[in-house]
């Protein structure tokens, strides 16, 4: 089943100097359970398309195409009931990790609020457990719902970023660039978790990244972006060994010899990479 | 932890006070003259006094030894503060400073008490409005309005309120605190008199106010609103309602608290005009009486009583303050 739909999508914001495009044409799908993964240099319109499949765009609007998502043309749905598809269709897992989460209210609060404004009951006790289970989940101790934010270290903020996204348990989550702002030992860590809870959940997952080699380990099929146009999209093996575009074989090329052999080799190896069996 | 904290921050404010007194101390003793004689000799030139004025100087000088070595008058004077012993009145005497500071104190309390509460919720919430972009456009018209009034110093407000709502309607009291002769007793015929009384200075100085916070709290607001985590709480599809209540005004109120307190602290001398304009019978009116009629103990002992409230009032916000940001709790990380 398809999960995820864009056709043709275009969006434009508003500057000084005139309309900007900051996407133009953009079009990929997503089925059921599957890791697509976005890349492309800074600017290059990954955050947008984003924002635009939440409503959220600032200063932005949606000039062209189609979203659809789980069959459902979301240019039908009004403001007022966009809210409820936040989280509980299709959820985000921001890029700033560090400065995501409310620095007044503790973790378990922050979650709560989620189940509370989607409609979802439990007694007070239940809400802890219910919690606590999502913080174990994502590799925390459930006793973190008591903590604030500012207690915990950029990893186990990022896990409780990714807890939230499960929350609702989406078909679909949007993950952009979670991880550019950790070391690199956790990074690889907090990518595990990510990934390990989408495939418990089975919903399908759009990763940003500029990270060509962490994307090879990661996804199944890729979409290059380049000056706000999809130049390319396949699967890893076929982007990595035959790129089309010039800019993909830039970047495929600028990696270290050793990350390209082992992506490719990991590649080939990778369960989550043999389409059908995620 | 908490209790060090605590320890920390008493020991700031104790250290504040010991400063406060001691400057209190010095500087009457580092000015050259001797003020007590200036002044008793100018009540003698202009006629006034009237009582035994070589009396009173030997009185005073009885009272603090200043003929004893400094260190020891130091101690002696420490011992009168912790007594509430601040000397006597020159224009009023023998009117103990402290008793003068007693019977103005309540008033001001409860009047710039009040007046600032009110103003601090009324202000805040309007800010707060103010920058919420989901604020209707009449309610941020009428902010906006209100705003302009911050614009106007609030002795200004009063003169015009004075104006109006006492001389050309008669609706108010023109001054005072209570009418005159009515003793005062803890009834309701006290409490409706006072509160008469109290409600063209407590306007004026709410209406001047009330600007100034909205404005704070709108800016503060406004770069809330840009935060990381209130994007993540519209994407998780939070109800507008909780995202500016506890995501947005939750975070902006912070720094409010601290110009609230700073405020709290000021408040003996924060609105001395408005006492002056209303012939309020608060501390500010008889700071205002006592610097025109060179009252120098009174003013010793009023600006005593300001620095230590100060002090007084920002550890109270030291201690409230990691209840209201967690970030606070212990200090350094
Ligand atoms: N609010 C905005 N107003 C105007 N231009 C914007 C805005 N947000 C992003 N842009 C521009 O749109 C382009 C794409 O941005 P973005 O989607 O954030 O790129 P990426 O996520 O790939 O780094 C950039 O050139 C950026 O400058
Ligand atoms: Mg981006």
């Amino acid at each position: 089943m398809t999960v995820l739909d864009i056709r043709n999508l275009t969006v434009e914001y508003r500057t000084p100097r005139g309309p900007f495009h900051a996407v133009r044409n953009v079009s990929f799908s997503l089925e059921a359970g599957e890791r697509f993964g976005l890349v492309g240099e800074s600017g290059s319109g990954k955050s947008t398309t984003i924002l635009a499949l939440m409503r959220m765009l600032r200063g932005g609007m949606i000039t062209g195409g189609e979203l659809l998502l789980n069959g459902r043309d979301l240019a039908a749905v009004p403001d007022a009931r966009y809210r409820t598809i936040r989280f509980a269709e299709m959820s985000l897992v921001p890029q700033g990790a560090m400065s995501s989460l409310n620095p007044v209210l503790k973790i378990g609060r922050q979650i709560g609020d989620i189940f509370a404004d989607h409609r979802v009951r439990h007694t007070p006790e239940a809400r802890r457990r219910i919690i606590g289970d999502l913080l174990a989940r994502v590799g925390l101790a459930p006793e973190v719902q008591d903590r604030f934010p500012h207690e915990l270290s950029g990893g186990m903020k990022q896990r409780v970023c990714i807890a939230m996204a499960i929350a609702l348990k989406p078909s679909l989550i949007l993950a952009d660039e979670p991880t550019s702002a950790l070391d690199v030992m956790v990074q690889k860590q907090v990518l595990a978790t990510l990934g390990r809870v989408q495939r418990e959940l089975g919903a399908a997952i759009v990763l940003i990244g500029h990270d060509m080699a962490l994307m090879a380990h990661f996804v199944g099929r890729l979409g290059v972006m380049y000056r706000g146009e999809l130049v390319e999209t396949g699967p890893v093996r076929e982007i990595f060994t035959n790129p089309q575009h010039p800019y993909t074989r830039m970047l495929i090329d600028s990696l270290p010899s050793f990350d390209r052999l082992a992506s490719f080799r990991t590649a080939k190896r990778s369960p989550v990479l043999q389409r059908g069996r995620v | 932890m908490y209790a060090q904290y605590v320890a920390r921050r008493f020991g700031m404010m104790l250290l504040v006070v010991v400063l406060a007194v001691s400057i209190n101390f010095l500087l009457p003793r580092l000015m050259p003259g001797d003020p007590v004689e200036a002044q008793l000799n100018q009540l003698l030139a202009t006629g006034g006094g009237g009582g035994d004025i070589s009396a009173m100087v030997d009185a005073y000088r009885a009272r603090f030894g200043l003929d004893q070595p400094l260190l020891a008058q130091y101690f002696s004077y420490w011992r009168s503060v912790f007594s509430l012993d601040l000397g006597v009145s020159l224009a009023a005497y023998p009117e103990r400073v402290s008793h003068a500071i007693l019977a103005g104190l309540p008033w001001t309390l409860g009047l710039l008490g009040f007046a600032t509460l009110v103003s601090f919720v009324l202000g805040t919430w309007l800010g707060g409005l103010l920058g919420w972009p989901r604020t209707p456009r009449i309610a941020r018209a009428f902010g906006s309005g209100l705003i302009l009034f911050s614009s106007v110093p609030y002795f200004l407000i009063g003169m015009v309120l004075l104006y109006l709502f006492a001389i050309v309607f008669r609706w108010f009291p023109a001054g005072g605190g209570m009418p005159f002769g009515q003793s005062a007793g803890f009834n309701w015929q006290t409490l409706t008199a006072i509160a008469w009384h109290g409600t063209l200075p407590a306007a004026s100085i709410i209406l001047a106010e009330i600007g100034a916070w909205a404005l704070g709290m709108r800016g503060m607001m406004v770069s809330v609103l840009g935060e990381d985590y209130i994007t993540l709480a519209e994407a998780k599809g939070l109800k507008p309602r909780r995202i500016f209540r506890w995501y947005g005004l939750r975070n902006a109120l912070l720094p409010q608290l601290t110009k609230l307190a700073m405020t709290l602290g000021h408040i003996v001398s924060g609105a001395i005009l408005v006492e002056v304009i209303f012939s309020y019978p608060g501390i500010g009116f008889r700071l205002y009486q006592a610097i025109q009629a060179n009252d120098y103990f009174v003013i010793q002992g009023i600006v005593l009583l300001l620095s230590v409230s100060i002090a007084i009032a920002m550890f109270i916000l030291d201690l409230a303050y990691p209840l209201i940001d967690p970030r606070i709790t212990t200090g350094r990380e």
